[in-house]
């Protein structure tokens, strides 16, 4: 892979996976390290990589990544004994018009609420809807990528559907349907 | 529920996406039409699909543009008063008491090495119980390093205590721990002190 091809990838990836990185993780800082781990081992491994397969190749070590970042978040929380508070002061500070300096537009506050919602699902099943919903992954790639049946990925997502279930069922159907009467 | 509730609740997230095959797609389609708790299930699916795909997509940081009021959103090691401020500090200071100090080392081991061969004390020694066997000239060495050492303590507490009202309260959004503080203060007053 040359520095041109390296450069184009660069490019067409950066921003997607860096905002996937961030609404998994909720902090710029670690999604920025995410990615920049994840472009660095994308040159280092240059020559093992299928050209075919970057795409694929890149998503599953920044989901591994992500998930590494939590694991050592977590560990450092429970070391200094803190409270989850960084994760909330963050989503404060995203919250209502205010966008991110990094954001080209504004979390709606139903996001913020479902984002906010899905910090009490797994690190694997948050990764895993944010690639899906996210990033618009399929999930047979999704468990190819991941080497995980198929079956058990919807188990996942149907699971955390019904977690978030207070977060989902929100007055706008009721609307619609009221439109629909009217 | 029954069985093919389940059955169907689960196919739901590919339903959505438009990625089930016919079959399947016209097995969940026949199900949802009698089945009011099936529909709830696709509103909701419906509504998560909806909100998570429209998140916006973020811009990377250029290198470089990280400040305190780019980024709000900072990691939790860089939060912390000994990641951002005491370990820097600490490390500046340790280089500048090497830098002041290693040149007396050579003189101070010479002068030992020469008081030994003619008290015959045991090496070490001689500096620390017998001071006054020192040289003016490496006594006044010594004394201007620790005048420097001490001096590039009290600047590396001032920069800390001068940046308490600026980068550390934009930092954690409040004051400097007051122990900690207090205990800069402390070194200063005390050189101040010294000098008085």
């Amino acid at each position: 892979m040359d520095n041109n091809t390296y450069n184009e990838i660069l490019v067409t990836h950066q921003r997607r996976l860096f905002s996937a990185a961030f609404y998994m993780l909720r902090d710029a800082d670690d999604a920025e390290d995410v990615i920049q781990e994840a472009f660095l081992r994308l040159w280092r491994f240059t020559g093992r990589i299928d050209p075919g397969k970057v795409t694929a190749w890149l998503n599953r070590v920044v989901h591994n990544l992500c998930i590494d970042q939590t694991r050592k978040r977590n560990v450092l929380r429970r070391h200094l004994g803190q409270p989850d508070v960084i994760a909330l002061e963050n989503l404060s500070e995203m919250d209502g018009n205010k966008s991110g300096p990094c954001s080209e537009g504004p979390t709606s506050p139903d996001q913020e609420e479902l984002l906010e919602a899905m910090a009490t699902l797994s690190k694997e099943t948050r990764s895993i809807m944010i690639m899906h919903y996210f990033q618009g992954i399929k999930l047979v790639d999704i468990a190819e990528m991941l080497e995980m049946n198929p079956n058990s990925l919807k188990v996942r997502i149907h699971r955390a559907r019904q977690a978030l279930r207070l977060v989902l069922t929100r007055p706008e159907p009721v609307i619609s349907a009221r439109q629909e009467t009217g | 529920m029954n069985s093919r509730c389940n059955e169907v609740q689960l196919l739901l997230v590919e339903y959505s996406a438009g990625d089930l095959p016919s079959d399947q797609t016209r097995i969940v389609e026949s199900h949802l039409k009698s089945c009011s708790e099936c529909q709830e299930e696709l509103r909701r699916e419906l509504r998560l699909r909806g909100l998570l795909s429209s998140l916006p997509t973020l811009t990377l940081p250029l290198p470089g543009s990280r400040s305190e009021h780019d980024l709000p959103l900072r990691g939790a090691w860089r939060r912390t008063f000994l990641g951002r401020w005491i370990l820097p500090a600490a490390g500046v200071a340790a280089v500048l008491l090497a830098v002041f100090f290693a040149p007396n080392f050579p003189s101070g081991d010479f002068l030992d090495l020469k008081h030994q061969s003619s008290s015959g004390s045991h090496p070490g020694q001689s500096l620390v119980q017998e001071p006054e066997n020192i040289s003016d000239w490496t006594r006044a060495e010594l004394d201007t390093a620790q005048k420097e050492a001490i001096f590039s303590l009290t600047l590396t507490a001032r920069i800390l205590l001068e940046s308490e009202r600026t980068a550390v309260h934009q930092a954690f959004g409040k004051k400097l721990p007051h122990v900690i503080s207090g205990s800069l203060r402390k070194i200063m007053n005390t050189n101040q002190g010294d000098k008085g």
